[in-house]
């Protein structure tokens, strides 16, 4: 997302695609969160794999992109925040929490990648063995069948897959969005994930 | 003490325990496994009776892995049974199981057990074998668990022949776990019981013993046992003892962090002396008039909440902030070792002051007289005299700045930006990618020079004492600057108090303010979501610090008398024991209290209990040194002449000690509350679902950039302590005791 007022104050245009973060001329004007201590940003991680293919590319692109960010927060939606404020024109994070700040009136204009974006699956679980099994399975029934609690979800602006949900006005469409293929068990998994916060943290983070 | 009597009657009475003790245990363990067993059999019998009826190999390929739904993390292999050769062969089922078939197939007692299938009989085998789990795929810990065995036999459709068996698996972690606790137990039952019986037998005074036996028991469970656990567990890597955490601890990436720790110590320790010295030589060498004023405006920042400074630093000097921005449109970023230093300076340099100011009083002036009498300048008194004789007090306050700005843990947390320290990132390590190991292994590294320089100030400058004494106390005070120095000083004095003064108000603004940096209109809807989402978390937070205190006080001031009035064995030990998390940085003991507390049989991890035990052992070493400190002031002749009239140690405590030593108490009481409020390091790893803290909170609304929610938390949180404080001091008037220990968050 890019704030249009400090972007035309620095004379940059929001970029449109992840090629386009690259550009020098974003130097010290993009910020996203610390993979290590945020999903959000370890999702960006999991999406720039997707895009480019191999680790190695992966790594790459950061190393480039770390050269334009100003700094890594610890918190996934905090960059985001940075920029309604207009504290910094440009950061990278989830959809839902930027069409919030929209909403409440900040001057931002939302992108998403040309080449394509990943996302999150925000999901319910139910704990075997919880302290309150029937009531829990209640609030299951209720969360997917009744359309009050369906109309209070799109009120945080997230985009709900369900066929036939509804959708708030501002958020955006996941059919208009170009999505890569994510492989969620892959990206989840342990191992892949410490293989990959580890090479981030060595080759990047710990070199600032 | 050790007569030949009364060992006989201690080893008796021990005996007789002990037997009776380990029978109990004995008993319970082996009942408990004889039923654990049973319902093993039980259920791997339902097992065997859920044979599908068609007995195609796919259809025994399907039903050998439903044993996990009986009995968690079993696996089970399915034996065809071949009248022939009057064996069983492996058909189908866990590869587990199939490779220990395979393994152990020819001993006796398998072929026992096989034999017993035979006859329709289900056996479980004697010992337990070592069964890797790893060759199953769908696992989730691929270990090597010592497992029980059981063969159960699978009839045929005439319900009288056995058509072949079934060979399960049962992992005996969970059994174990459970007699490890028993045997716990009553471990401690035993050292409970020995150590009453000890205390009874051996010491005149039984009710002194056990109240040292009871200090004893606190200060090793909940200070020596964490850290011991944090220590060991930096050692182990998934379970085995590695190097491995130590190794990635020590390599050059942590080390920047390491350095950029030390680099912001150095400088603010620096800062915070010159500036410390400054305001003491101002209130103790001239004729300044507003020096109550000034003390007590220079001693707020020690009491104030921990991000309420670094945030109204962003407020006016981020990149969105009031004075930067908009006042003066400067592109630079408050972020990093400058900002951090700024805001640890003002938050440390009461330290520096309260130190030095000490030592400076101590200094006689009739020396500084002397000298000016002998024709020295002023300059050259100050040069020659004055400096040197306050070098101790220099070198203190140095090096407790130092070690309170190496612990500092809050105001990096929000200001550090790209600049790295080490007590930030082993909370990323814990927080973040949940390796705890790491993160007490980078505590440790962060303790060496805290611990160092914790041990430099109390066992060498502390004990240089260079007050002079001259037997005539001196009420003259040597105007030691001429006027335009004096002014000088006075200036840049009141310009910081100043500055200080507007970092709190700024505070107070942003309590009203729409949305700090982007609308600055006035509104009151901060105050009602703040109040709304942070009600539970002030309720619980001064709850919590309410129960910490009086416990803490108290306990205090019992091992204060204990240590000061009675003689026992270990009492240096005990001592330095209770002092120990005075030099530890917050991070670390919170680090150790997840690691130590989170199993049977004290699983306190998201309890309040933790929170508060926490407080507690936090407040103790300022407690004690104050309780010292105001028992050596008291004769004991006092107390003595009370024990001839008959009061036991209890009597004598409530009654004599107590009341003496009141002001002492009650402004130690009124630091811990304070001090338990803003508390953060150790605090942020303590909380849970259950129980938030006000602190962690304001750091969340802070971090999210929701000012205003921040600003209204944190001028709840000053007021509150302020309040607590003001308090103290309208009921407390003794000024030595009330202005003591000024310490580390």
């Amino acid at each position: 997302m890019t704030n249009i007022d400090r972007a035309a104050e620095l004379g940059i245009e929001p970029p449109k695609s992840w090629a386009d973060l690259l550009k020098p001329e974003y130097k010290g004007y993009i910020r996203m969160a610390n993979p290590n201590s945020s999903g959000t940003a370890y999702n960006t991680l999991t999406t720039i794999l997707d895009v480019f293919g191999t680790e190695d590319k992966m790594i790459e692109y950061m190393k480039k992109l770390d050269k334009n960010i100003d700094q890594y927060t610890k918190s996934g939606s905090a960059p985001g925040k940075s920029v309604a404020t207009g504290e910094i024109p440009v950061a990278i994070g989830y959809a839902h929490d930027q069409v919030k700040l929209k909403a409440a009136g900040s001057p931002i204009v939302i992108t998403a990648p040309s080449e394509g974006t990943g996302y999150e699956l925000a999901s319910m679980s139910l704990i075997k063995g919880g302290p309150d099994t029937v009531n829990a399975k209640k609030l299951y029934d209720w969360i997917l069948s009744s359309p009050k609690a369906q109309k209070t979800f799109t009120e945080w602006y997230v985009v709900l897959v369900a066929e036939g949900a509804a959708k708030h006005p501002d958020a955006l469409s996941i059919d208009e969005i170009k999505t890569v293929n994510q492989d969620m068990v892959w990206d989840g998994d342990k191992v892949n994930k410490t293989r990959l916060l580890d090479r981030w943290t060595n080759e990047i983070g710990n070199k600032r | 003490m050790f007569t030949k009597k009364r060992i006989l009657q201690f080893c008796t009475a021990a005996l007789i325990f002990l037997l009776a003790d380990f029978w109990m245990y004995s008993t319970l363990s082996s009942d408990f496994r004889a039923y654990e067993a049973e319902r093993n059999f039980n259920e791997i019998e339902l097992f065997a009776k859920t044979v599908p009826d068609e007995r195609t190999a796919q259809d025994f390929a399907q039903w050998v892995p439903t044993v996990k739904d009986i009995i968690p993390g079993a696996r089970a292999l399915y034996l065809a049974f071949d009248e022939q050769n009057f064996n069983f062969i492996a058909e189908s089922g866990s590869e587990t199981a199939r490779a220990l078939f395979q393994a152990y197939n020819s001993t006796p007692d398998f072929q026992k057990a096989m034999e017993s299938v035979y006859y329709l009989e289900p056996m479980k085998l004697g010992s337990t074998y070592q069964a890797d789990y790893s060759l199953d795929p769908d696992t989730i810990s691929a270990d090597t668990i010592r497992s029980q065995v059981y063969f159960v036999p699978v009839v045929d459709e005439t319900g009288y022949q056995v058509s072949g068996a079934a060979m399960i698996l049962v992992p005996t972690s969970t059994a174990t776990g459970y007699s490890n606790l028993l045997k716990t137990l009553f471990i401690a039952a035993a050292v409970v019981f020995l150590g009453i019986l000890l205390v009874l037998t051996f010491t005149r005074d039984p009710l002194t013993g056990f109240m040292v036996l009871g200090l004893f028991g606190i200060v090793i469970v909940f200070i020596a046992y964490p850290l011991i656990e944090a220590i060991r567990l930096s050692f182990m890597k998934d379970g085995v003892f590695s190097l491995q955490t130590w190794k990635e601890s020590l390599s050059p990436t942590y080390l920047v962090a390491l350095w950029g720790s030390l680099r912001l110590g150095v400088l603010t320790a620096t800062i915070s002396t010159l500036v410390g010295f400054i305001f003491a030589f101002l209130i103790e060498r001239t004729r300044f008039k507003q020096k109550k004023l000034m003390t007590t405006m220079a001693t707020m920042p020690v009491i104030s909440p921990p991000f309420s400074l670094s945030l109204s630093i962003i407020l006016l000097f981020g990149n969105n902030g009031l004075i930067s921005k908009q006042l003066l449109h400067l592109d630079t970023s408050i972020y990093g070792l400058g900002g951090l230093t700024l805001v640890q300076v003002i938050g440390m340099f009461p330290i520096a002051f309260m130190t030095i100011s000490g030592v400076l009083r101590q200094i006689d002036s009739t020396v500084e007289d002397a000298s000016l009498d002998l024709s020295a300048t002023r300059w050259q008194t100050f040069k020659e005299i004055t400096l040197p004789l306050s070098v101790p007090g220099i070198l203190s306050a140095w090096l407790l700045v130092f070690t309170n700005s190496l612990a500092d843990f809050a105001n990096p947390l929000l200001l550090s930006g790209d600049y790295r320290v080490l007590s930030t990132e082993a909370y990323m390590l814990v927080t973040g990618r949940s390796n705890l190991g790491a993160g007490s292994a980078l505590s440790f590294i962060l303790l060496m020079p805290t611990l160092t320089a914790f041990l430099v100030q109390r066992n060498w400058v502390a004990k240089k004492s260079y007050v002079t004494v001259t037997g005539k106390p001196s009420t003259t005070l040597t105007e030691l600057t001429n006027k335009p120095v004096r002014i000088t000083m006075e200036t840049f004095s009141w310009i910081f108090l100043g500055f200080i003064a507007s970092l709190y108000l700024t505070i107070v603004a942003g309590c009203f303010v729409v949305n700090w940096g982007i609308d600055y209109s006035f509104t009151l809807a901060n105050w009602g979501e703040a109040l709304a989402r942070g009600w539970t978390s002030i309720r619980d937070t001064v709850t919590l610090a309410a129960i910490a205190t009086p416990i803490a006080g108290l306990l205090a001031m019992l091992a204060a008398m204990l240590i000061v009035r009675k003689n026992f064995p270990g009492k240096r030990i005990l001592e330095m024991l209770i002092m120990t998390p005075y030099a530890i940085p917050g991070t670390l003991i919170g680090i150790s209290y997840i690691l130590a507390f989170n199993r049977q049989p004290l699983l306190l991890v998201g309890t309040g209990a933790i929170i508060v035990i926490n407080y507690i052992i936090r407040e103790l070493p300022v407690g004690l040194e104050n309780g010292i400190t105001a028992l050596h002031q008291i004769d004991p002749a006092i107390e003595e002449s009370a024990a001839d009239l008959g009061a036991d140690v209890p009597t004598v405590f409530r009654t004599i000690v107590l009341p003496l030593i009141r002001p002492a108490f009650l402004s130690s009481m009124s630091y811990t509350f304070v001090r338990s409020m803003t508390a953060v390091s150790a605090i942020i790893f303590l909380i849970s679902a259950r129980w938030n803290h006000l602190t962690v909170l304001i750091f969340n609304f802070s971090e999210n950039l929701r000012f205003g929610l921040a600003s209204v938390l944190s001028t709840i949180l000053i007021v509150i302590v302020l309040s607590v404080w003001a308090l103290m001091q309208i009921v407390v008037r003794d000024d030595k005791l009330t202005q003591k220990t000024i310490s580390t968050r």
